[in-house]
């Protein structure tokens, strides 16, 4: 017998389905004589309505097959579930799979002789046995631990001092806990919290807050970085990020560029929404008797700008850079007057001390700041269901206007419509006493509504909401009576009996709490901001999560939308900050350990690229400057050196005089005659002899156009020329580049101003130089342009799936972007490690 | 549907759009422009393209092909393409395509849209409002009405 093994009855069967299925039947030519007469060996004339009629025959029967044998391949109801809903343990867990699948799935489970769960199974089983007695002692008296900070959390009492100090051992601990409970019920010890879950409201007056440790069992893990109140239910769905004193949910685990894409962007195809929890971001409260001397502080903290009359009386919220005392960048933020004598400052946790100190070293001429960072926190939103997705979860007591507000706009779909100053405020009610998030009736508002919703803005209520929210009594209080579930269940079930069907738990007043809430659009970013109470954020993020088609996102989902529509991502998009500048030397070490582990002939040779400009520089024969960043320094260096030069000599610049190698004066300090001095002198840069103070980059912030650029004389200062050439910042202007040729940028791409000779080339390019068949020609030579020519780098670049081509957010100089903008606005960008040019046109952006 | 001016009332217009470009208008300046309203709801959003003035003419046929081979799906009996301003006439040739083309039963219908546009209010004289840049400048809406066409093309 050959080598094929003989099928049982069952795979024969199996085998002759599949065969049946894919078998396409076509139609069989008409049996009758007249028809076989038709047919010669030429083949013969057709009749049309026949000729149609067979291949819609043929058509349907292809359908049809490719139907059948799709059906015939499945074999596992959960194979047929949506990428996004699969799990992996709905093989053998069947509560994993949705409910009218369920009895399919156990008959499956069965069939296949599986041993099928309907849930997990007792964790103490697991660990009764294989113990010490030391083992056993330790695990018990753990949950002895537990048991205790239960107890005492459900008796309202606030934790020991003792139980929580990170010195003691377990064994005090229990101690402290039983101690305390004991005098409690002596009646020693006073109740200290309003509520049985333990919220609390953890203020700082003009001190840093202390940490709220959340659960005793995850205090320790929260010692170096602290949680964010979402941060369980973030960390089983996403990536965290260990940074700036928080764990933050960097990116879902599952793939979701496109879906950000889609949903997150303000366009007429989102039907969804992102959320983030973005309670890392640093709230202050800064209050003042004084309204002046508020006013002159905010003034100074944002460069004149939070105080103007547009932010200060109307309310708009103020979204732009924050400055330190010294007039130095640090960093975005945003600011919200309450009132003339009240405001709400939210800044990035990279900076927040270093602003909080500043602000607290005033304390004595009255200004009170209340460190807010555990006290309020907030959710970013993103997408045009956002605003209807808070309006199935949030519920209000009273009529108020904010509140019809919002119920009136929370079908529109696009933010972008709304007013800039759209800020809805009220007193909402436990998202939890609904048993499911349920939709408002629809209400289709006119362009005439939003008129009124502008001119009509009530803002004695929303100030009064937000009053609430920022005075620590106030939010203490919202706490009070706060509920377990295990009592909302129960209200729950005594509601069953009533013959009066409820979707939501009626709210008893004086007894059950309200919590302020605010959300605001944020005009800049494109997003809806929530502010809440600390605590409250759990309940609404749980019940915000049930909606269909809310998704979570993380930073870099942030990232990505913010590159998508052009504006500047913190730290990444800074480099003019020492934020941003120390983010972009981290990276640069990533990427160069990445390269340096590839072997030598894999890894992409930087210092032997041809072609990559006119004349190379002796100590660039390859990529020039820094190939795994974006190399400001060389580009500070390059461009006042080149400034130097082309106010020191009448004639062209050289590259350099081949007679001579570089040379020294008598105070031995590099001479600067050519473009290669120059670029030697970045070299004494790297080589530690000068050194460089402040950072390389300064951020011109305001348009073009307008930009007075100053003279600068390089040989007029206390230091030597070569010391100044080093130590003057570069202004630059943050621009967005889109490709108008085929390709895309990459991080740290180069970007070159384009040489006088070669404009009327790229302009042809630009308009549209196509090959004989029609097509654009991408691949003819273009010419190549100096290494002087180098202008800036784009900090972050990709294919723009909005706007099908190639687009990077970078920062070129503001001197030469002006001789530019008056001319056009073209530039060239070069990836890293390649020689290929490609024409972009540029648009500034402003933040 | 061709919407036919008199002469006259047409070289008022084009003198009117001579004599002023779009963001100078006589009472204020226009910062930004709002988008047209749109309310969520699902079935829509799945079956609906607006058409852009920079939207490539083949992408728009690529994509209402996508939508309509979709459309059961949704249950839905028809796309609808929407064009406003200067990319009706795009929209309209869209539908061209389709009715001649491809047979489909297209239904064209007009529409007046309205729109709100971001207009600078009379400044303080105390203000300095020459270093001040637009973002910081305190703005009001006003309601522009624009014609525009929605298509439906029948599956």
């Amino acid at each position: 017998m050959s080598g094929k093994k003989l099928k049982n009855k069952n795979q024969l069967f199996k085998r002759q389905k599949v065969i049946d299925a894919r078998t396409i039947r076509t139609e069989a030519l008409s049996s009758t004589p007249k028809a076989a007469n038709e047919l010669s060996e030429s083949g013969s004339m057709l009749k049309v309505p026949e000729f149609m009629l067979s291949r819609e025959f043929e058509v349907k029967q292809l359908q049809h097959a490719i139907h059948k044998s799709k059906s015939v391949s499945s074999t596992r109801v959960f194979q047929s579930l949506p990428r996004k809903l699969r799990r992996r343990t709905a093989s053998h867990n069947v509560k994993r799979i949705p409910k009218r699948l369920r009895n399919r799935a156990l008959r499956e489970m069965r069939k296949s002789d599986q041993t099928v769960t309907k849930g997990t199974a007792t964790l103490s089983k697991k660990r009764k046995y294989g113990l010490t007695a030391k083992q056993l002692y330790k695990a018990r008296m753990a949950v002895k631990l537990l048991r205790l900070a239960a107890r005492s959390k459900s008796m309202k009492l606030a934790f020991p001092a003792d139980a929580t100090a990170s010195h003691h051992n377990l064994r005090k601990r229990v101690k402290a806990f039983q101690k305390n409970i004991k005098e409690h019920t002596k009646g020693k010890v006073r109740v200290s919290r309003n509520n049985v879950l333990g919220s609390f409201d953890s203020t700082g007056v003009n001190t840093t807050a202390v940490k709220p440790i959340g659960r005793i069992k995850f205090m320790k893990r929260q010692k170096a970085f602290s949680w964010l109140p979402t941060h369980v239910w973030s960390a089983k769905r996403s990536h965290m990020l260990k940074r700036w004193g928080y764990q933050i949910p960097w990116s879902p685990t599952q793939k979701c560029f496109k879906l950000a894409h889609r949903l997150g962007n303000s366009v007429s195809t989102s039907d969804g929404a992102l959320s983030l929890d973005s309670s890392y971001v640093g709230t202050i409260i800064l209050a003042c008797e004084n309204s002046e001397l508020l006013k002159e502080q905010i003034s100074l903290l944002t460069n004149k700008r939070g105080s103007l009359p547009k932010y200060r009386n109307s309310q708009h919220w103020f979204e732009g850079p924050i400055y330190d005392d010294q007039g130095v960048l640090l960093g975005p933020g945003e600011l919200l007057w309450i009132s003339s004598q009240k405001c709400l400052l939210r800044i990035h946790p990279s900076f927040f001390d270093s602003v909080f100190k500043q602000l607290t070293a005033l304390g004595e001429a009255g200004l009170t700041v209340y460190d807010c960072r555990y006290a309020i926190s907030s959710i970013t939103l993103t997408g045009a269901k956002s605003l209807n997705a808070l309006s199935q979860v949030l519920r209000s007591s009273e009529a108020s206007q904010s509140y019809s507000q919002f119920k009136k706009f929370s079908y529109v779909a696009d933010i972008n419509l709304l007013p800039q100053r759209t800020i809805f405020a009220f007193d909402a009610l436990d998202p939890r006493h609904l048993s499911n998030p349920k939709k408002l009736p629809k209400l289709s508002p006119s362009v005439s509504d939003v008129l009124e919703l502008q001119s009509g803005y009530p803002q004695s209520e929303i100030t009064s909401v937000l009053e609430q929210l920022s005075d620590p009594k106030e939010r203490e209080k919202s706490y009070s009576n706060q509920q377990t579930l295990k009592n909302l269940a129960s209200r729950r079930r005594a509601l069953l009996g009533s013959s009066t069907r409820t979707n939501a738990i009626p709210f008893i007043k004086g007894s059950d709490p309200l919590f302020p809430i605010v959300i605001s659009k944020l005009p800049k970013r494109e997003a809806w901001l929530v502010l809440i109470p600390w605590f409250w954020q759990l309940p609404l993020w749980y019940q915000l999560h049930r909606i269909s088609r809310v998704h979570h996102m993380g930073l870099r989902q942030i990232q990505q939308l913010d590159y998508e529509n052009s504006r500047l991502f913190f730290p990444d998009d800074y480099p003019f900050t020492k934020a941003g500048f120390e983010e972009n030397l981290l990276k640069r070490s990533v990427q160069e350990a990445r390269w340096k582990r590839q072997p030598v002939g894999k890894r992409i040779n930087y210092s032997k690229i041809s072609e990559l400009h006119v004349e190379t520089p002796i100590m660039f024969p390859g990529e020039v400057g820094d190939p795994f960043s974006c190399d400001w320094r060389f580009l500070q260096v390059l461009r006042n050196g080149l400034m130097y030069l082309l106010s020191h000599s009448d004639k062209d610049l050289k590259m350099c005089d081949s007679k001579r190698t570089s040379q020294f004066d008598e105070l031995n300090q590099r001479r600067l005659e050519y473009i290669n001095d120059v670029v030697e002198l970045y070299g004494d840069v790297c080589a530690g002899r000068y050194k460089p103070f402040g950072l390389p980059l300064e951020l011109v912030n305001q348009s073009i156009s307008r930009f007075k650029p100053s003279v600068r004389d390089f040989t007029a200062g206390q230091q030597s020329l070569q010391q100044t050439i080093v130590s003057c910042p570069l202004p630059v202007v943050a621009i967005s580049c889109k490709f108008l040729e085929r390709g895309h940028p990459k991080d740290s791409a180069r970007i070159y101003s384009i040489p006088e000779k070669d404009l009327g080339y790229w302009r042809s390019i630009s308009q549209l130089q196509s090959r004989a068949n029609g097509k654009r020609d991408h691949e003819s030579q273009h010419p190549v342009p100096q290494v002087s020519d180098l202008i800036g780098f784009a900090t972050c670049g990709t294919f723009h799936l909005g706007e099908g081509c190639g687009v990077c957010t970078g920062f070129i100089d503001a001197r030469e972007a002006q001789k530019l903008d008056s001319v056009h606005n073209f530039v060239l960008v070069r990836n890293v490690g390649t020689n290929v040019y490609r024409l972009a046109k540029w648009t500034q952006i402003l933040i | 549907m061709i919407i036919a001016l008199d002469p006259e009332a047409r070289k008022q217009r084009l003198q009117d759009s001579d004599s002023r470009p779009m963001s100078e208008t006589n009472n204020g300046r226009i910062i930004a422009k709002h988008p047209s309203l749109k309310v969520l709801s699902h079935k829509q959003i799945k079956t609906t393209i607006y058409i852009k003035s920079k939207t490539p003419y083949i992408s728009a046929l690529k994509r209402v092909s996508k939508f309509l081979s979709q459309l059961p799906r949704h249950g839905a009996e028809y796309v609808t393409i929407m064009g406003m301003g200067k990319a009706v006439e795009k929209t309209l040739s869209v539908g061209c395509h389709f009715q001649e083309e491809k047979g489909k039963r297209v239904v064209v219908l007009t529409q007046t849209v309205a729109l709100l546009d971001d207009i600078l209010t009379e400044q303080d004289p105390g203000e300095s409002a020459e270093d001040m840049e637009d973002d910081d400048k305190e703005t009001v809406l006003r309601k522009r009405t624009v014609s525009g066409v929605e298509l439906r093309i029948y599956y």
